[in-house]
């Protein structure tokens, strides 16, 4: 026994700067995943677990701010904003943005599923749907998009394995090192750091990413000049994307609508416009249509005054805000813009 | 939990020190437990499943030497073994296709879906030895069911083997395993360079070999060929990962398993290269296959020799799976060893004409690539697709559409230039190769510079595949 433990003493001397590291990691928590925080607006230079932070914001809150409103979607629902959609809903409503990178119908359903056991309301809810993303598996590897533990009830010790395993990666390391020796932001770095000025709003979950603001007002044509590669040319003809929805989906779609009935939520389907001009499938929003209603949903892909002005667009996926609210407007049949909502819905 | 994961290297660790902890009679039942709780994690039925597997092919082995029916006892044995494999590993491929030819409305392959077979073409080769083992009495039953039901389900070899012999396992359990932290080091050790070949080589040449396959008509002729020659590099990293991986764990637990694999590059021939690549499933093909229908047919004289190398490497062929690829695979080695065994006498005359080294190095050569080429019918889905990767070599794109030699590949062909260099020198340069191997001895820095920087090389890799190649069989 004397042996034995003398031997696991020199194996755990061995381990020293793997226990150094490894608590280092716990202690500066680099992705925020270990500790409760009320601010993750700390460290914007390293990328973040959008899921998580939403899942973790909307636990923090959820008691002393009574949400009823929720935005789902993916990183094109940052750009339907909660202080805008606020306008079009009663005074009462209490806005919170749930929404994920990469966000698709099991993420989706795993929140509303959360918020419908914990008794609480769902006044209000905005889908936006990205025909990219809303019908795909569920990405169990990539760190940035692994769902939370507590509100998907995956585990947990996985999710902490995830985070783990990719403060290994080299280039995020020698980022991080260079990056905090110096101050500066170098080009490698772009492929694991941030280099932007955002914020994400403590209550609201509300993300405003300025520098892509800022970038666009200093001069716009270089910035689009530096981001060809995102606006591809279009062949101008129709496109349809894949059929996604299976009998899975089409079962969880119909639970979702059960709850809102439960609910008596006002919800809105927003399928949201592409520049690729891509139409969402005609079979898939068939079935949209006939879970949540026809006058719930909105297709707003294909060929359309919105997909057709590359300005609209900061890349290929995500439109500015002010067509978040053209899309709220015409979901809410509001038409400040004066024409006609066929002007913008590519199909009625 | 993959055997790649941090979490089961930590927990195979973990359960290296709790074994010197706990009592002897308990270490046992305690390596069972550990091995179905590993194995319950792939498939819940799986342990039940092994348990009756094991209980019959124990008490088949119990009867065997007193029993009056003896030859019908051991047949009904054998039988018993080869139809669970049929049902649950090759049904889809022998059983479904001739059911659906006689409108039968049965799906025989869906047992399969329920007890996964997971390890089944290891155990069943185990268990067949055994009771092979018994007939002929090269062997005495083994008396406690837990150690026979250790033999087939030990954890660290249970996956890809390697596939042990009974009377080498089971008589190291009756043994009183006492700490021995030199056993624990080389163990951790060896696992320690089986982790570091599979993440940080083979996972690297897998993804540009399986390219060939999915997108064969990217590639130019040259670039079809430059993969076809790293096949054999995946393979034995890969598998040699795990083997090293399985033995590594084992002898930290105090249990010495059979080797597998010997320098199989420097062969320079095949009978050779069979000799030194997955060796404890080629020597079992040898003893338990070859020389009983050598035996059995001695009366053909010469074509017995033809007769049972043809079977015993189209049986091996089958034995990776329900396919005309690997038949083939099977019916080509068996060509080989037939022309090698045929010619010995011509070749070796003819060969000592040319210079010692340069032989060597021509057989080597030509072993490695006719091996390589071979393994086509291994990494091909069908044999459609070996057709389809042939023929894009003889009309090659003129284009090159995919840059081969990208990042991954070139830093996982670095590390295969070391570890092959090593081996030459281990064959070829006794001298250097001893003076290599005082300095790592005598020279603690340099080790552990070489284990921190492998360790935390792995922990940099270890996001990416978990599966090995031979867990599939």
């Amino acid at each position: 026994m004397k042996d034995l433990l003398g031997y696991i003493k020199k194996v755990l001397v061995f381990l020293v700067p793997f226990f150094v590291y490894l608590t280092a990691y716990i202690v500066i928590d680099p992705f925020m995943v270990i500790f409760k925080y009320n601010d993750f607006n700390k460290r914007s230079y390293i990328p973040k677990n959008r899921d998580y932070v939403s899942s973790e914001v909307y636990l923090m809150n959820r008691e002393t701010e009574k949400y009823n409103s929720f935005i789902f979607g993916s990183s094109t629902a940052l750009f339907v904003r909660p202080s805008i959609w606020m306008s079009y809903l009663p005074d009462t409503a209490k806005v919170f943005s749930f929404d994920a990178s990469r966000e698709n119908i099991i993420g989706i359903w795993s929140k509303i599923k959360y918020i419908d056991h914990r008794n609480d309301p769902i006044e209000n809810a905005v889908f936006v749907i990205d025909y990219n993303y809303a019908f795909d598996k569920l990405d169990r590897e990539n760190v940035l998009f692994v769902k939370h533990p507590r509100i998907c009830h995956s585990s947990w010790y996985n999710f902490q394995y995830k985070n783990l395993l990719k403060i290994f990666d080299i280039s995020l390391i020698r980022s991080l090192l260079v990056y905090a020796l110096t101050n500066e932001f170098k080009p490698y770095m772009s492929d694991c750091l941030l280099n932007e000025r955002s914020y994400i709003n403590p209550v609201t979950n509300e993300y405003t990413n300025f520098s892509i603001q800022e970038e666009l007002n200093a001069d716009s044509l270089r910035y689009y000049e530096i981001r060809r590669d995102r606006f591809p040319e279009r062949s101008g003809t129709e496109r349809e994307y894949r059929q996604q929805i299976t009998s899975d989906h089409i079962k969880m779609l119909n639970e979702i609508k059960r709850v809102f009935v439960k609910h008596g939520t006002d919800y809105k389907i927003i399928i949201a416009p592409n520049y690729q001009q891509i139409s969402f499938n005609k079979k898939d929003l068939e079935i949209l249509r006939s879970v949540f209603g026809a006058d719930r949903v909105f297709d707003f892909t294909g060929i359309n005054s919105i997909s057709d002005e590359k300005s609209n667009f900061y890349d290929g996926l995500h439109f500015k805000p002010y067509v978040g609210k053209q899309l709220l407007d015409t979901a809410y049949g509001i038409n400040l813009l004066g024409g006609t909502e066929a002007s913008i819905v590519s199909r009625p | 939990m993959e055997i790649t994961s941090l979490k089961f290297a930590l927990l195979a660790i973990t359960a290296v020190f709790i074994i010197y902890i706990i009592p002897s009679r308990l270490k046992v039942g305690y390596l069972v437990l550990l091995s179905c709780g590993l194995i319950a994690s792939y498939n819940i039925f799986l342990p039940f499943y092994l348990a009756a597997y094991a209980f019959i092919n124990y008490l088949v082995g119990q009867k065997l030497p007193a029993s009056k029916h003896k030859t019908a006892l051991f047949r009904a044995g054998i039988i018993l073994n080869l139809s669970q494999l049929i049902l649950l590993r090759y049904a889809s491929f022998a059983i479904d296709p001739v059911l659906e030819m006689l409108n039968v409305n049965i799906r025989i392959s869906i047992l399969s879906e329920i007890i996964i077979p997971i390890g089944i073409s290891y155990y069943t080769l185990q268990g067949i030895g055994y009771l092979i083992n018994i007939k002929m009495g090269w062997e005495k039953p083994e008396n406690n069911f837990l150690r026979f039901f250790l033999y087939l389900v030990f954890f660290p070899k249970f996956l890809s083997g390697p596939i042990e012999r009974s009377n080498h396992f089971l008589p190291q359990l009756t043994l009183n395993n006492k700490f021995n932290p030199v056993n624990i080091s080389d163990g951790l050790r060896i696992a320690l360079r089986g982790y570091f070949k599979k993440i940080i080589i083979a996972n690297h040449l897998g993804a540009a070999v399986s390219q060939i396959y999915s997108s064969t008509g990217d590639y130019t002729g040259y670039q079809i060929i430059t993969l076809i020659l790293i096949q054999p590099l995946y393979l034995y990293f890969d598998f040699s990962g795990y083997t090293d991986i399985a033995i590594g764990f084992a002898r930290a637990l105090g249990i010495e398993l059979v080797p597998n694999f010997n320098r199989p590059f420097l062969s320079e021939n095949m009978t050779t290269f069979w000799r030194r690549f997955h060796i404890s499933l080629s020597s079992w093909f040898n003893d338990y296959v070859f020389k009983q229908v050598s035996f059995r047919l001695r009366k053909l004289k010469g074509h017995a020799t033809i007769i049972a190398v043809f079977l015993t490497w189209i049986l091996f062929g089958i034995w990776h799976g329900a396919g005309w690829n690997f038949m083939v695979l099977g019916f080509l080695q068996a060509l080989v060893i037939y022309y090698e065994f045929r010619t010995k006498k011509f070749r070796n005359t003819l060969f000592s004409l040319i210079p010692g080294y340069t032989r060597q190095l021509a057989g080597r050569l030509f072993t490695y690539s006719f091996y390589a080429l071979s393994l086509t019918f291994f990494f091909a889905p069908d044999l459609s697709s070996v057709m389809r990767v042939f023929s894009e070599i003889s009309s090659p794109l003129e284009i090159q559409k995919i840059r081969l030699l990208n990042e991954p590949l070139l830093f996982g062909l670095t590390f295969v230039i070391f570890f092959l260099l090593y081996e030459i020198l281990q064959n070829d340069f006794n001298s250097v190769h001893t003076k290599i191997h005082l300095l790592w001895v005598n020279n603690k820095v340099v080790r552990m510079i070489v284990y921190y920087s492998a360790l935390f090389l792995i922990l940099t890799q270890l996001d990416g595949n978990a599966s090995f190649i031979y867990e599939m069989f």
